[in-house]
C-alpha cells in the first residue's frame, strides 16, 4: 500500500490540472473527470479500510540524511494510521456524493472547468494533510485546502458571496499565521519537523516548557479557528450558506474536520500529550460552541444557515469528547466527527436540492413538499433523524458514546449540559422537518417538481450509509473507529499510542 | 439458537412487519392498511399471550466497547409478559377503531396504521427489554412514531408535533443518561452484567447514595415526561386538538401511560431501592398531578382537551400508588395504569366518533346525542363511571388500592386529597355527558347517527366490556397478572397473593374500612348488591317515563323558548372554580401557558438567543477580535497557570 499513499493527492492534483487543461477543448469534460478522480480515491481508501492498512511513505525520497542512530529517506513523509485512513475513506465518500450532486446541480455555465480545478485541489489539500507526517506538509497541504475553499466560497461573485469569502479569508490567514507561528516555534526549540522526530524529541525532556506550551495553545487557537470552535466561528455561518450547496457540503461534512478536529488529535499528543489544562481549554471551546452554534441555529429561517450553526455545535460535541482525554472520549469524538461528516454533507446537499424544488432556503416559505419531492424529503428526513441523535441512526450511537465516555471520565455536569445541546438540536431539526416537509404546501408552490436522480441519488446514498454505520456499529464500524482511536490515544492512558505512530515512521524508511 | 429467541422477538416482529407492508399500501387503499392494522395488532396479541406462562430470557452478545458492555437481551417475566399482551389488546382496539373510520374517508390510513403499529412494536420491545439500551431503542422508537404521526395526520399538526417531541425528547434524554448512569453505578458497584435489567434488579442500587440518586431522578422524569405527569404533561392537551382520535388513544393516552408507569414501577420496585424521601417525592407529583390535572379539565370546554387533562390526572394516581412503596398501593397503581388505559382510550375513542358525525368537540355545539349515537354514549358512560371510581367498575378497584397503599404509607393527608380528585372526575364527567349525550340537541345536530364503520363500535364496546370485567373480576385479574407485578422485586414484598391485598390490611396499617368483617373489598359480592339496589331505581325510572304524558313546548311570557337560544350546555357548569381566589389564579396562569414547563424553557433560551444573536454583526473587525481575544485567551490560560 505505501506505494500507492502518493495517489490520494496526485489523483486529484492531476484531474485538477487536466480540468484546467482542458478548459478550452472540453469543457464538459471537467464534471466527469472530478466524478472519476473521487471514484479513484473511493476505491482506494475503501481497500486501504478493508484490508486495516497502515504504512509509510516517504514521498520524493530525494537523498539520505544522517542522523544519530542512522540514516533514513528524507521526503514528505505520508503516514497511513487507523485515524488517517478513516478520515481518507470520509474525504472520498463525501467528495463522491458531492461530485456526483454537482453534475445536474451546477448548470453547464462560464468557467465551470475552474470549479473542478478548485474543488480537486480542496480534495486535493485535505487528503495531503490527512497523509502528512510533518508538520510543514500539514501546514501547506492545509494552506492549499482553505485556499481552494475560499475560491469556492466566493463562487457565484455575488455581494454576499465575496463579502463571506472575504471574511473567510482573513479569519483563515488569521488562523494559517497561528499555526504557522506554532510550527516556528516548535522548530525553534527543538529542531524537528517531522512529527515522529518532534515526539521523540519533547518526550525526551531536553525541550523547555514554555515553547511547547506557547506551540499548544498556538495550534488550538488555530486549529480551533479550522474547526470554526467557539469564539473562533464567526466565519463559518456567512462562509458555509454562500458556497454552492455541494460545496457546503464538503466544507461542513470535510473540511472543519479534516483541518480542524483531526490535525488537533494528530498534533497534540506529539507536542504535549493532553495534560490537564489542555483539557480544560478545549472543553471550554466545545461547550461554548455547543451551546452557542445550537443557540443561535434557533433564530434562524434560512435552511443553510441553521445547518451551519449546527457544524459550529457539533463541533463542540466531539472537542468536549476528545477533551475527556480517555480512550473512549476520543474513539466517541472520532465516531462522532465521522457521523457529522455524513449526516451533515446530506444535510447540506439536501437544502440544495430544497432551494432547486421550493425556490428559496427559507423554512418560511417551504411546506408540505413531502408530497411534491418525496426523495428529496426522504433524503432529508433521514438526515434530520440522524442529527438529532434518533435510533438506529449513527447520531444516536455517537451521541451515546459521549454520553458514556463523559460519565465515566467523570464528568456528569458536561454529560448534562450535552445532553441538553442534544435536546435543542433535535428541536431545531423538528422544525425544520415539520416546516419544509410537511404542514400545508404554499400556492406558490403547487408546481413544484422533484430534482433530477443525480441530485437525490447522493443524498439517499448517505443517508443510507448513516443508517448503515449505525446499525452496523458492532459489527465493523467499531473496528474503524476503535482503530482510528488508537492511533492516538490507548486505553491505558499511556502514551502507547504515540510511540507506536513515532515507531511506525522511523520504521518505516531504511534504516 | 435458543428456542425462547422466536418467542421473544415475535411481539416486537409482527407489529414491525405489518407496519412496514402498511407503509408501502398506496394512497387511499383503506381495507388493505385496515387487515394490515387488524392483522398487526392480532399478532402482538397472540404473541403477547403466547408470553403469558413463558418465563426466562434470551441474551446475545452485542456491543462492547470499554465500560459499555450492552447485550441484546429480551426477557419475559411476570410483568413484561402481560403488559405486551395488553398493548396487543390496545393496537387492536386502535386498529379496529381506525378501520371503521377510515371508511368513506380521504387521508392516508396507511401510513398511519403503519405508525401505529411500528408504535406497538418498540413498546413491545421496550416492555421486554432486558437491557438498558434496548429499554432506550423500543422507548424512543415510540416517541419517533408519535412524533410522525402527529405532524403527518393533520395540517396543521406542526406545532403541536413540536412541543410533544420536545417534552417527550426531554424525558428520552434523561432515560439515556439515566440508563447510561445505571449501568456505570452497576460496574463500579461490581455487578457482573451491569447493563442487563435482570441482574440489576437482582442487585437493586441504593439510592439514597447520589450516583444512583441521580439516575432514579433521571428514570423518574422519563417516566413523568412519557406517562404526562406535571409539569411534564403538557403536550398532552396541546397535542389532543390537532390529532386523531385513535392516535389520543392509543399513544397518550394508553399506551404512552403503559411505558411510563412500567419503568416507573421497574425504576421504583425492581432496580432501586428509593429512599424515603424519593417516594415522598414521586408521591407529592402525584398528588399534584391528580389534582392540578382534574382542576384544569373542569374548566376545559373542548372535549378532546377535557380528556387530555384527565389523562394527565389520573398519571397521579399511578405515581401515588407505586411511591407508597407497599405491595397493596404498587399494586394499585400498576393496575390503575391498565384501566385508566382501557377507560380513556374508550373516552378518546368515543370522542372521535362523537368528532367524526358532529364536526366540532365544543362541548357549547353538542347535546343531546344518547339517543342518536347509542353505542358510543353506553361506551362513554361506562367508561366515564369508571374513570370517575364508581363501583364495581374497574377504575374503583385500582383507585381503592390507592387510597389502602396511601393509608398503610402513613399518608392520610394525600388519601383525602386522592379522594377529593376522584370526586372532582365524577363532577367533571358529570358535565360530558350531559353536554354531549344528554339535554337539548342544537338543531344543527338533527341528522347525526353512527355512520362509522362496524370497528368503531367494536373497537369500543371491547374496551367498555373490558372496564366492566376487570372490575368485576378484578381478584382473578390482581391475582393472575398485577399482583406478580407489583411483587417483582425485592423492593416490594415478594409475590403477592391478590386477593388476599384486597381483603387484608397490608403491612400492618389499618386500612381505612378494615373493620368491615370478612374484608375489605369483594368485587361480585358487591356487584350482585349493586345491581339489585338499582332494580327498584330502575323500575322507578320506567313507570315514570312510561304512561300517558302530554308534551308542550315551554311557553313563558308570551314567547316559545327557542331550543337553540335556551339550550343550557354544561361548559357553565363549573365556572365558579374560576372565582375561588388562589385556584383561579393558578387556572388563568395555567390556560395562559404560564405553568407550562415547555414555555417557561423556550422563553428563558430566548435572552441568549438574542443576546448572541445581536453579537453577530456580521462586522469582520467584530469577529477577527473574537478570534484574536480566544486566541489571547488559551495562550494566557495555557502560559500563566
Amino acid at each position: 500500500m505505501e506505494r500507492f499513499l502518493p495517489l490520494f493527492t496526485a489523483v486529484p492534483l492531476l484531474a485538477g490540472f487536466a480540468c484546467l487543461l482542458l478548459k478550452r477543448a472540453a469543457p464538459r469534460a471537467a464534471p466527469a473527470l472530478s466524478v472519476a478522480s473521487m471514484a479513484t480515491l473511493l476505491l482506494l481508501a475503501s481497500a486501504a479500510a478493508i484490508r486495516g492498512e497502515e504504512g509509510v511513505a516517504f514521498a520524493g525520497g530525494w537523498g539520505v540524511r544522517s542522523s544519530g542512530e542512522g540514516s533514513f529517506v528524507a521526503g514528505i513523509a505520508l503516514v497511513l494510521d487507523g485515524l488517517s485512513r478513516l478520515f481518507l475513506l470520509l474525504v472520498a465518500v463525501v467528495g463522491t456524493a458531492s461530485a456526483v450532486f454537482a453534475l445536474r446541480y451546477l448548470a453547464p455555465e462560464e468557467g465551470l472547468p475552474l470549479f473542478h480545478v478548485l474543488f480537486n485541489l480542496l480534495v486535493a489539500g485535505m487528503n495531503g494533510a490527512l497523509l502528512a507526517g510533518d508538520l510543514f506538509n500539514l501546514y501547506v497541504f492545509l494552506e492549499v485546502a482553505s485556499l481552494a475553499s475560499v475560491g469556492l466560497v466566493a463562487w457565484r461573485t455575488g455581494g454576499a458571496e465575496v463579502e463571506a469569502a472575504l471574511k473567510y479569508l482573513v479569519l483563515g490567514t488569521l488562523s494559517s499565521a497561528a499555526i504557522l507561528l506554532g510550527i516556528t516555534v516548535l522548530y525553534a526549540a527543538t529542531g524537528f519537523l517531522n512529527m515522529a522526530d518532534l515526539s521523540v524529541a519533547v518526550s525526551g525532556g531536553a525541550v523547555p516548557r514554555v515553547p511547547l506550551l506557547l506551540a499548544a495553545g498556538l495550534f488550538v487557537a488555530g486549529f480551533g479557528m479550522k474547526t470554526a470552535a467557539m469564539p473562533f466561528h464567526a466565519w463559518l455561518p456567512d462562509a458555509h450558506p454562500s458556497a454552492p450547496a455541494p460545496i457546503s457540503a464538503m466544507l461542513s461534512g470535510l473540511l472543519i474536520k479534516t483541518l480542524g478536529i483531526y490535525a488537533l488529535l494528530r498534533v497534540l499528543p506529539v507536542v504535549t500529550g493532553m495534560d490537564g489544562d489542555l483539557r480544560a481549554v478545549l472543553t471550554a471551546l466545545g461547550l461554548l460552541s455547543m451551546w452557542g452554534g445550537v443557540l443561535l441555529a434557533q433564530a434562524q429561517d434560512d435552511l443553510k444557515r441553521i445547518l451551519a450553526y449546527h457544524s459550529v455545535s457539533q463541533m463542540g460535541y466531539v472537542l468536549v469528547a476528545v477533551a475527556c482525554g480517555t480512550w473512549l472520549g476520543v474513539a466517541a469524538g472520532i465516531f462522532h466527527a465521522v457521523n457529522h461528516g455524513l449526516f451533515k454533507s446530506a444535510l447540506f446537499l439536501s437544502s440544495g436540492s430544497l432551494e432547486r424544488v421550493a425556490g428559496t432556503r427559507r423554512l418560511s416559505g417551504m411546506g408540505g413538499l413531502f408530497r411534491r419531492a418525496p426523495a428529496t424529503s426522504a433524503g432529508l428526513l433521514g438526515a434530520c433523524l440522524s442529527i438529532s441523535g434518533v435510533p438506529p441512526f449513527n447520531g444516536f450511537w455517537s451521541k451515546l458514546l459521549i454520553l458514556v465516555a463523559l460519565l465515566s471520565a467523570g464528568q456528569p455536569a458536561m454529560a448534562g449540559l450535552a445532553a441538553g445541546a442534544a435536546l435543542m438540536t433535535l428541536v431545531t431539526f423538528v422544525k425544520v422537518q415539520r416546516k419544509a416537509l410537511f404542514g400545508p404546501l404554499p400556492a406558490r408552490l403547487e408546481g413544484a417538481r422533484e430534482v433530477p436522480a443525480s441530485m437525490f441519488l447522493p443524498v439517499l446514498a448517505l443517508v443510507l450509509l448513516c443508517l448503515a454505520s449505525g446499525l452496523l456499529w458492532p459489527a465493523g464500524v467499531d473496528g474503524l473507529v476503535g482503530s482510528a482511536a488508537d492511533a492516538v490515544a490507548s486505553p491505558d492512558g499511556g502514551p502507547g499510542a504515540v510511540r507506536a505512530y513515532v515507531e511506525r515512521v522511523h520504521g518505516g524508511g531504511p534504516r | 439458537m435458543d428456542p425462547l429467541l422466536p418467542t421473544l422477538l415475535l411481539p416486537v416482529l409482527l407489529p414491525a412487519a405489518a407496519g412496514a407492508l402498511a407503509l408501502l399500501v398506496p394512497g387511499r387503499r383503506h381495507a388493505a392498511s385496515s387487515a394490515l392494522g387488524v392483522a398487526g395488532a392480532l399478532g402482538l396479541l397472540g404473541a403477547g399471550l403466547r408470553l403469558l406462562d413463558v418465563r426466562g430470557g434470551v441474551s446475545l452478545p452485542w456491543l462492547a466497547l470499554g465500560p459499555l458492555e450492552a447485550r441484546f437481551a429480551l426477557r419475559s417475566d411476570g410483568f413484561s409478559s402481560w403488559a405486551v399482551a395488553f398493548c396487543g389488546v390496545l393496537a387492536l382496539a386502535a386498529a379496529l377503531y381506525g378501520a371503521g373510520w377510515w371508511k368513506g374517508r380521504g387521508g392516508a390510513p396507511g401510513r398511519h396504521t403503519a405508525l401505529l403499529l411500528l408504535a406497538a412494536a418498540g413498546a413491545a420491545a421496550a416492555l421486554l427489554a432486558d437491557d438498558l439500551l434496548v429499554l432506550v431503542l423500543g422507548w424512543e422508537a415510540v416517541t419517533a412514531c408519535l412524533f410522525f404521526l402527529a405532524v403527518s395526520g393533520r395540517e396543521d399538526g406542526g406545532p403541536a408535533a413540536a412541543k410533544a417531541c420536545a417534552v417527550l425528547g426531554v424525558g428520552d434524554l434523561a432515560l439515556l443518561l439515566g440508563a447510561v448512569l445505571v449501568g456505570l453505578e452497576g460496574a463500579a458497584a461490581g455487578a457482573a452484567e451491569p447493563w442487563s435489567l435482570s441482574g440489576l434488579a437482582a442487585g437493586p442500587l441504593d439510592a439514597s447514595r447520589p450516583g444512583p440518586a441521580a439516575a432514579f431522578l433521571l428514570l423518574l422524569l422519563a417516566a413523568m415526561a412519557k406517562a404526562g405527569a406535571m409539569p411534564a404533561h403538557s403536550w398532552i392537551p396541546t397535542m389532543s386538538t390537532t390529532t386523531h382520535a385513535s392516535v389520543m388513544a392509543f399513544l397518550p393516552g394508553s399506551l404512552d401511560k403503559v411505558l411510563g408507569i412500567y419503568l416507573l414501577a421497574r425504576t421504583s420496585l425492581d432496580w432501586f431501592l428509593p429512599s424515603p424521601g424519593l417516594r415522598a417525592l414521586v408521591a407529592g407529583i402525584g398528588a399534584v398531578t391528580i389534582i392540578g390535572g382534574v382542576f384544569m379539565a373542569m374548566v376545559q370546554h373542548d372535549l378532546r382537551r377535557l380528556l387530555s387533562f384527565h389523562a394527565v390526572s389520573q398519571v397521579g394516581y399511578m405515581l401515588l400508588g407505586i411511591a407508597t412503596g407497599t405491595a397493596v398501593g404498587a399494586m394499585g397503581g400498576i393496575f390503575h395504569m391498565v384501566n385508566h388505559a382501557l377507560y380513556k382510550a374508550c373516552l378518546f375513542l368515543g370522542a372521535g366518533a362523537v368528532e367524526r358525525e358532529t364536526g366540532t368537540l365544543e362541548l357549547d355545539r353538542l347535546g343531546g346525542l344518547g339517543r342518536a349515537m347509542p353505542v358510543t354514549f353506553g361506551c362513554m358512560f361506562v367508561a366515564a363511571l369508571s374513570i370517575s371510581g364508581i363501583p364495581p367498575l374497574n377504575g374503583f378497584v385500582s383507585k381503592w388500592l390507592v387510597y389502602q397503599g396511601c393509608a398503610a404509607a402513613g399518608w392520610p393527608e394525600l388519601l383525602v386529597l386522592a379522594l377529593f380528585g376522584s370526586v372532582l372526575t365524577l363532577a367533571s364527567f358529570v358535565k360530558v355527558l350531559h353536554s354531549v349525550f344528554w339535554g337539548a340537541r342544537p338543531s344543527r345536530l338533527d341528522g347525526a347517527a353512527e355512520r362509522a364503520g362496524a370497528g368503531v363500535p367494536a373497537s369500543m364496546v371491547l374496551l367498555a366490556a373490558a372496564c366492566v370485567v376487570l372490575g368485576v373480576f378484578a381478584g382473578p385479574a390482581l391475582e393472575a397478572f398485577v399482583g406478580p407485578a407489583a411483587g417483582l422485586g425485592s423492593g416490594g414484598a415478594g409475590a403477592l397473593d391478590g386477593s388476599a391485598a384486597l381483603r387484608a390490611p397490608v403491612d400492618g396499617a389499618p386500612a381505612p374500612a378494615a373493620d368491615l368483617p370478612g374484608g375489605v373489598l369483594a368485587p361480585i359480592p358487591l356487584t350482585i348488591l349493586l345491581l339489585l339496589g338499582a332494580l327498584p331505581a330502575l323500575g322507578l325510572a320506567r313507570t315514570a317515563s312510561t304512561g300517558a304524558r302530554r308534551v308542550r313546548p315551554p311557553f313563558v311570557g308570551g314567547r316559545n323558548f327557542d331550543r337553540e337560544i335556551h339550550r343550557f350546555p354544561g361548559t357553565g357548569f363549573y365556572g365558579t372554580v374560576r372565582e375561588v381566589p388562589g385556584i383561579g389564579r393558578l387556572l388563568s396562569a395555567g390556560e395562559s401557558g404560564r405553568l407550562d414547563a415547555h414555555e417557561i424553557l423556550r422563553r428563558a433560551g430566548a435572552p441568549a438567543v438574542d443576546l448572541l444573536h445581536r453579537a453577530h454583526t456580521g462586522l469582520l473587525q467584530d469577529y477577527a477580535s473574537w478570534a484574536l481575544l480566544g486566541c489571547a485567551a488559551v495562550l494566557g490560560f495555557l502560559l500563566l497557570r
